[in-house]
């Protein structure tokens, strides 16, 4: 049903349209570091930055919107639900924005490189591909409000942890054999780390998406559970 | 079972005539504690609350239909057996408009305690002030009790009419809107007041500020078109409520 206010209505479709629009620009910086990862560019480091620039703004932007709406609104309900998800969320992306700058100088690193080749990046290149559809399938959920298809991120986000658990053991393995490229390897480790914690804020977020329909807080408890058991 | 209610609405219907207000409406009302009733105008929440005082008695035609039981003795104050007076005597209520007596100060509090027999000059000093510092009045009008009410602000002719309900010692307190004819500084006493009163009281609060029930009330109640569609702890109807027609209300989406 339709807001009696259409100025209350747009506010809060305004605030839905800047939070897309703030996924929107994680999810091309995302592209951008697959260049990188593919040795695409060289351009793209400045990209990123500028990226994570926008970012930042959306944030502080979308934080004020969402104070607004509660100090002339009072959102209660689905609304309230909606404001507070959103300022969750904003946070999720800012930190997605800062590790995926932060990938982009790694990576920019390891191309300098010419023996760090495609073999030691394959496993980059599987996570980037889970998280671009872990990423996807959030945003696209959140503009669905979709709290099931939220969750296909959590069995997305194991195989996630699986592959950061295969690289690190591969590039363990090959630094002992090559001392002089760990460095290299470090990279590689430090992006997959990144990517990691990337998939663990698209995780967040469709916890956030299920708050919103249930009204139930659904954080922590995966953790919680393997503690008890 | 412990019972924790001052009173309860049973499947009650009131018709109005052949106008079915209410329809099969079941509502405790919490024991020392707010209940608010919220909902559109015409909803029935005016019609419940003042089925808790028989003020549809006075209309002729007006029926009800089920029971509403006082606790702790458990009796229907709906029965014909049951003097609505003596409903009265027990129950106190607060309107939209403040509505002093065109008395004192002092008579005003004192009216419901003479009715009640209290007669002794003493007697009747202690109890009226102690009504007019439980209603928050005492220290703005302990000077000049003989004048007129009339000469009172809005906010305080309202907690006068709130010291004028306490005086005689009700079991339930009704509040029908107490607070839209008032500034929001008035207002904002009227509710600080209820939230004290709730330690000695039951209250049952209708309101269209839901802003105020959810800022005062313990326990929510939301009607529409003569229904109960949900009752519940008030945090929880105000975060997630579990009826889509109480979301849509309570959110603006009203159509």
């Amino acid at each position: 049903m339709d807001h009696t206010s259409t100025v209350y209505k747009k506010e809060l479709t305004d605030l839905r349209d800047t939070l897309m629009h703030m996924g929107g620009l994680v999810e091309s910086q995302l592209k951008q570091v697959k260049r990188i990862v593919q040795q695409q560019g060289s351009v793209v480091n400045a990209h990123i930055a500028l990226l994570e620039q926008e970012i930042n703004r959306a944030q502080i932007s979308i934080d004020f919107q969402c104070t607004e709406l509660i100090a002339i609104r009072q959102p209660v309900g689905i609304d309230l639900r909606r404001v507070l998800a959103s300022m969750h969320i904003i946070n999720d992306l800012e930190r997605m924005g800062d590790e995926l700058k932060k990938c982009a100088t790694w990576g920019q690193e390891l191309n300098e490189h010419a023996e760090m080749g495609k073999m030691r990046r394959a496993s980059l290149f599987s996570m980037l591909e889970v998280l671009e559809t872990m990423l996807a399938l959030v945003l696209t959920a959140l503009a669905r409000e979709d709290a099931a298809q939220a969750q296909e991120v959590f069995s997305l986000d194991l195989s996630l942890d699986n592959f950061f658990a295969d690289t690190v053991r591969a590039q363990q393995a090959y630094m002992n054999s090559n001392p002089g490229l760990s460095r290299y390897c470090l990279d590689i480790i430090f992006m997959a780390k990144s990517f990691e914690r990337v998939g663990d804020h698209a995780k967040n977020i469709a916890e956030a998406i299920g708050a919103i329909i249930s009204g139930v807080d659904t954080r922590h408890q995966i953790n919680q559970t393997k503690q008890t058991n | 079972m412990v019972n924790n209610n001052k009173a309860r609405a049973d499947n009650l219907h009131v018709y109005y005539g052949n106008f079915h207000a209410l329809k099969g409406v079941s509502l405790p009302v919490i024991d020392k504690g707010i209940t608010a009733l919220i909902g559109p105008s015409g909803c029935g929440k005016s019609t419940l609350l003042r089925a808790f005082n028989r003020m549809h008695d006075l209309t002729p035609g007006n029926r009800y239909q089920g029971e509403i039981r006082l606790y702790p003795d458990d009796v229907n104050i709906l029965a014909d057996t049951v003097d609505p007076i003596a409903v009265r005597m027990r129950i106190g209520m607060v309107f939209q408009k403040p509505n002093p007596f065109p008395r004192s100060i002092f008579e005003n509090v004192a009216y419901g305690l003479r009715l009640r027999g209290v007669h002794g000059k003493v007697a009747l000093s202690e109890k009226v002030e102690a009504a007019l510092q439980a209603a928050a009045l005492w220290n703005e009008v302990k000077d000049r009790l003989d004048k007129p009410a009339s000469a009172l602000s809005g906010g305080q002719q309202q907690r006068l009419c709130i010291a004028r309900c306490l005086a005689t010692e009700p079991e339930l307190l009704l509040f029908d809107e107490p607070t839209s004819a008032l500034d929001p500084i008035a207002t904002a006493s009227i509710e600080e007041l209820m939230v004290a009163l709730r330690e000695h009281y039951s209250i049952l609060i209708v309101t269209h500020n839901m802003q105020q029930a959810a800022r005062v009330s313990d326990q929510t109640a939301f009607m529409l078109m003569g229904e109960l569609i949900e009752y519940s702890n008030t945090k929880q109807l105000f975060i997630k409520p579990d009826d889509p027609r109480t979301e849509d209300y309570i959110t603006g989406r009203f159509g």
